[in-house]
């Protein structure tokens, strides 16, 4: 049996059409389906859908040796190709970080990494240029350099049992580079990674700026910088797993955003990781994906994925930052504290592994003293300094209603109802989005005597090349507008008008205000796909393809509604796009 | 080849205190070059002149760049008179000033990324798959049929073309290919910081220089990362002599090829073409370093002073902030002629530009907000005050390139060639032919002669921005008689 095939019986596609109800609005994510039935998503189920019966171990696998039963239409998952891939500029940080146990901007050497996805590790964007192989020849010396001058450092890296030097710069160069490169050093290459040290004990250099001169010849191999997908000897047809190793590095990378640790390495050596279409494989992975979200190291998800996934850099771009002779309380330190609840908030639910629907819909969040005077209007006596979990006001649900979101898309002394509305279409929901104005499409709000600007944009929304984004963005935007441009609840808008936060979604669905249209969101069932699609591009480091539409199907399909996060990571991990290697075609 | 065979340990005199200590400021003096180039940068002042770059974001209001007249001594619009006055005679400017290709021409949308992409090379590009578009304002162009990168896929971004048509890269790097700017370890550099938005289409917003039909040149962001490229990232000599720092470096370049053969073994085609890309600037670098070494007598073509690199912040920092410390580099790499080509798109924002006599803002709105002006009052206003920010920045460039000197005597602006502009023209359609139409484009310098500033130039016509990038690269040595959509039927500049 083909392996793609033995996968695609591990789960089900129960057709629930919660989805249709909203029509069209409420599709897939935009960027790689091809026409509006791909959208409608047939058969992409809403949260709601029937899946695991109560009770059931939601991670509970099919025998893929049983047939499928009643699986009409099932959809089969396809892995895509993925090039070889250099480790990113952050990656390469975290991993010098995790082997040598030093810490710097050591990719301030490097040429900035080009995003052709949200994220900085799109694979077939990548470059290699001259600037990288100098960067990393400077890098690697600066590493070494910190690694001299930290003792904790210093100790790990040098410790010897040999007494000979040359034996021992031959032990230390051969532990460094099986960690570095995922495996143990071939004798050959061994004995080149030494032919540095050597040069450099010839030129006088005394021990440790020898080995030193060693471990940069380890950290510019290509065993180190790159990982590869299905790399065998062999000819290649059709789809192949990648091998144990290889899949815990694409572990790594993805939770860690780092290489893999010498136990991860031994788990994969061991085998742990074979076979992953065997129900013990899977349920096995699973435990690691826990595992491995509950190290310290897991929080770099925070800054790798959700980062650039909601756009939260958008907060520190001057371009829209609030204006403080209109805002006083908005100084540095409350911008501080605005990106610091986010990330507690976002550091928390992983490290708790609670549900990230929660980021759509939670009645929680993580505040400071600062915030709950100035933004939420809580009581003061409550809280001790720092960030605490409590209970969000009534009028506030989610990420949405966070000071961050709320601030980030407003403009400097106004609220702004396209940059929140265009926010939540591009982020929570995946709608297809212009990334510019039709040409000859006026830009510009019409200027309205007395009119509010709720009248002013319908008078824009008249306007039918206006009204395909608007007639999503504006509602939203208006659903919002009960916070001001730091995020502080309101009754009176910018221009004075009192708020109007109703709105009509182009399916009919009427909401007023953040919290009712945070429900609406829910019930779409967008966001999941959307925070799906977003993590599965993340994880494999390419664009997603209509090819992969099947596979969002199946991994939204097995999660239950409350699903923790370590549940959406194993999905992800378990998917045939991440597990498998697809086959090359011609360049 | 000789392996130097001493090396202090004096603590102070290796390479990297070296360049750490002094009091915080270092000395650079470059030495990767061969003998032949070594000779020829004796003299900066021989070389081509420099060609420099400078981009900004969202056009101006309507015609305020453009003076008024035919060809004749610069009549300096209004609105550039405070900033630029000073500089009168230094720049030159060209009328009804057009690029073909800073329109759509049947690909959709897309003027944001169409007025980076298209200025320095004058060629149509794709804006981005079918799938980046909004399908419902999708126009089908002509023959029906909406282009894509490659047909179903959309996630070999790179790997496909960008531009319609082949192109041979963007001036600056049409320029950084000829043979005597070998001579430079160098030989351009490129800073653009990161637009927003994460489409293929964004990314090509994100550069302005590129390689070839489907590369972008590599970019750099932060003060810290162009100080490096500049300064800290090729091997640098002693002055007290031969040091280890590239024979090690050899030895450890040494170490990649084998492992590169070996990995190589393992993997598809396409694979094996990106490592044979690594391997192949490796082996690069690895003769470069080897040519420096066999060389004798390391002397460096210039010396100066390069300043402190902790002065130079590696994260993300204020937009003017970015701009004052990266001309400061900018002017630093050329009185050290460590470079002859430099391209900036320059970060914007927006806000806090009007100001009352007191210096209070008067209106903070997003940059975008005064661009899409619709000759409202205020964003009328405020586009044109950030007008005179940019080109008050341009004239503190061009002060401190005027101050400077080559060792003939004559200003680095003397042979400098600086085109100063932005690919929209009225900010107002966004685009770059619609409302004025003529872009609003500075020349400055004298092009080592070439050039005779000071002057307005009014062909009564339209003026291909192709045709001044061309006429820049035959003042370098360049003798091709097309670029992009211009063939020279030239203006004289």
């Amino acid at each position: 049996m083909a392996r793609s095939e033995a996968f695609g019986r591990t789960g089900r596609v129960p057709r629930h059409l919660v989805w249709a109800k909203v029509g069209t609005l409420f599709v897939a994510c935009s960027g790689v389906v091809e026409s509006p039935q791909d959208l409608a998503g047939e058969s992409s189920p809403g949260r709601t859908g029937a899946r695991s019966s109560p009770g059931a171990d939601p991670g509970a696998e099919t025998d893929p040796s049983t047939p499928a039963g009643d699986q009409p239409e099932a959809c089969t998952p396809e892995p895509a190709f993925v090039p070889v891939h250099r480790l990113s500029n952050r990656e390469y940080e975290r991993a010098v970080a995790d082997l040598f146990g030093v810490q710097g901007d050591y990719a301030r050497r490097l040429p900035s990494d080009n995003k052709a996805t949200r994220f900085d590790n799109n694979a077939p964007a990548q470059q290699l240029t001259s600037a990288h192989v100098e960067g990393y020849l400077r890098a690697s010396e600066d590493v070494m350099r910190d690694v001299r001058a930290s003792p904790a450092a210093r100790n790990a890296l040098f410790a010897c049992e040999e007494d000979e030097d040359e034996a021992c710069a031959r032990q230390i160069l051969g532990r460094i580079a099986t960690v570095a490169f995922r495996r143990a050093p071939t004798s050959d290459e061994l004995g080149s990674l030494m032919d540095p040290y050597r040069t450099a004990r010839s030129l006088d250099l005394d021990f440790e700026e020898a080995v030193s001169t060693g471990v940069r010849a380890v950290l510019m191999s290509p065993n180190f910088l790159f990982r590869t997908y299905g790399a065998t000897e062999e000819p290649k047809t059709g789809p192949r797993p990648l091998s144990g190793t290889e899949y815990a590095t694409r572990l790594a990378a993805f939770i860690w955003g780092s290489v893999p640790d010498g136990e991860l390495l031994d788990q994969a050596r061991a085998g742990w990781f074979d076979d992953r279409d065997f129900p013990e494989t899977r349920q096995r992975i699973r435990q690691v994906v826990r595992d491995m979200l509950q190290d310290p190291r897991a929080r770099s998800m925070v800054g790798g994925f959700f980062d650039p996934y909601l756009h939260l850099d958008m907060m520190r771009q001057s371009e829209r930052a609030p204006d403080r002779d209109l805002f006083v309380e908005f100084d540095d330190s409350l911008e501080a504290s605005m990106w610091a609840e986010t990330h507690t908030f976002l550091e928390m639910l992983i490290a708790r592994d609670e549900s990230p629907m929660d980021i759509l819909t939670a009645e929680y969040s993580w505040v400071n003293p600062a915030l709950a005077e100035q933004i939420y209007g809580m009581p003061m006596e409550a809280l001790s300094n720092g960030f605490q979990r409590v209970p969000l006001p009534a009028e506030r649900r989610g990420i949405l209603t966070q000071a961050t979101v709320l601030t980030m898309t407003s403009n400097p002394n106004h609220t702004s109802i396209v940059n929140r509305g265009l926010w939540v279409m591009e982020n929570i929901m995946c709608l297809p989005t212009p990334s510019d104005a039709p040409p000859d499409a006026p830009t510009e709000t019409p200027e309205i005597e007395g009119a509010s600007i709720r009248e002013r944009l319908e008078a824009h929304r008249s306007d039918p090349s206006c009204a395909v984004c608007h007639d999503v963005m504006d509602p939203i935007g208006f659903g919002l507008e009960n916070f001001d441009a730091i995020g502080r609840y309101r009754e009176t808008d910018d221009d004075g008008f009192p708020v109007d936060a109703s709105g009509e979604l182009p399916g009919g669905e009427r909401f007023s205000g953040a919290v009712e249209l945070v429900e609406v969101i829910e019930r779409s069932g967008s966001f999941e796909r959307c925070l799906a699609k977003n993590m599965l591009e993340y994880a494999v480091g390419r664009r997603l393809a209509t090819s992969d539409l099947c596979t969002l199907d199946r991994i939204t399909a097995s999660l239950a509604p409350d699903a923790p996060f370590s549940e959406w990571i194993a999905e992800i991990a378990l998917s045939e796009p991440f597990s498998l290697q697809a086959e090359e075609e011609s360049p | 080849m000789s392996l130097p065979r001493f090396r202090s340990n004096h603590p102070s005199l290796n390479r990297r205190n070296f360049l750490r200590g002094l009091g915080g400021s270092a000395i650079a003096l470059p030495f990767l070059e061969s003998l032949a180039i070594r000779r020829a940068r004796a003299n900066p002042a021989a070389m081509p002149p420099r060609m420099v770059y400078f981009w900004f974001d969202l056009g101006v209001y309507r015609d305020t760049w453009i003076p008024q007249g035919g060809s004749g001594p610069l009549n300096l619009p209004p609105l550039l008179q405070d900033s630029l006055g000073p500089h009168r005679n230094e720049l030159l400017v060209v009328k009804h000033l057009r690029n073909y290709y800073g329109d759509s021409h049947g690909e959709g949308p897309g003027d944001h990324a169409r007025s980076v992409g298209t200025f320095l090379t004058c060629a149509h590009h794709r804006y981005g798959t079918q799938h980046d578009r909004p399908r419902a304002a999708l126009p089908v162009p002509p023959n029906g049929r909406p282009r894509r990168i490659r047909d179903g896929e959309s996630h070999y971004a790179y790997d496909a073309d960008v531009f319609t048509q082949p192109i041979e890269g963007s001036a600056d790097q049409v320029a950084a290919r000829l043979p005597w700017n070998q001579a430079y370890s160098l030989s351009s550099l490129q800073v653009k910081n990161g637009g927003g938005g994460d489409s293929y289409h964004s990314d090509v917003m994100r550069h302005l220089s590129w390689t070839d039909t489907n590369r972008p040149a590599p970019r750099f962001e932060t003060p810290r990362q162009i100080f490096d490229q500049l300064f800290a990232n090729r091997p640098i000599a002693m002055e007290d002599g031969p040091e280890p720092g590239p024979t090690l470096d050899r030895s450890i370049l040494d170490t990649v090829v084998p492992a590169v053969a070996r990995l190589n073994r393992r993997l598809g085609q396409r694979d094996r073409l990106r490592l044979d890309r690594y391997l192949s600037e490796v082996r690069d670098l690895e003769s470069k370093i080897a040519e420096a070494e066999d060389a004798s007598g390391r002397r460096p073509a210039r010396k100066c002073e390069l300043g402190d690199a902790a002065d130079y912040p590696a994260n993300r920092i204020d937009f003017r902030r970015h701009i004052d410390l990266t001309l400061e580099l900018l002017v630093k790499a050329f009185e050290c002629d460590l470079t002859r080509i430099a391209t900036y798109g320059m970060p914007w924002g927006g806000f806090g530009f009007r100001r009352d006599a007191q210096g209070r803002s008067l209106s903070k709105q997003a940059h975008n907000f005064y661009s899409h002006h619709g000759d409202n009052p205020e964003a009328r206003d405020g586009l044109m005050s950030i007008s005179t920010f940019w080109t008050e920045k341009l004239s503190n460039f061009l002060t401190a390139m005027k101050d400077r000197t080559d060792p003939d005597g004559q200003s680095l602006l003397h042979h400098s060639m600086v085109m100063f502009g932005c690919g929209m023209m009225d900010g107002n359609s966004h685009n770059s032919h619609r409302g004025s139409a003529q872009l609003p484009v500075i020349l400055a310098g004298g092009a080592s002669g070439a050039w005779t500033p000071g002057r307005q130039i009014d062909l009564g016509g339209p003026v291909k921005l192709a045709d001044v990038h061309l006429n820049m690269l035959r003042n370098m040595g360049h003798t091709a008689d097309r670029f992009g959509d211009g063939d020279g039927t030239s203006i004289p500049l």
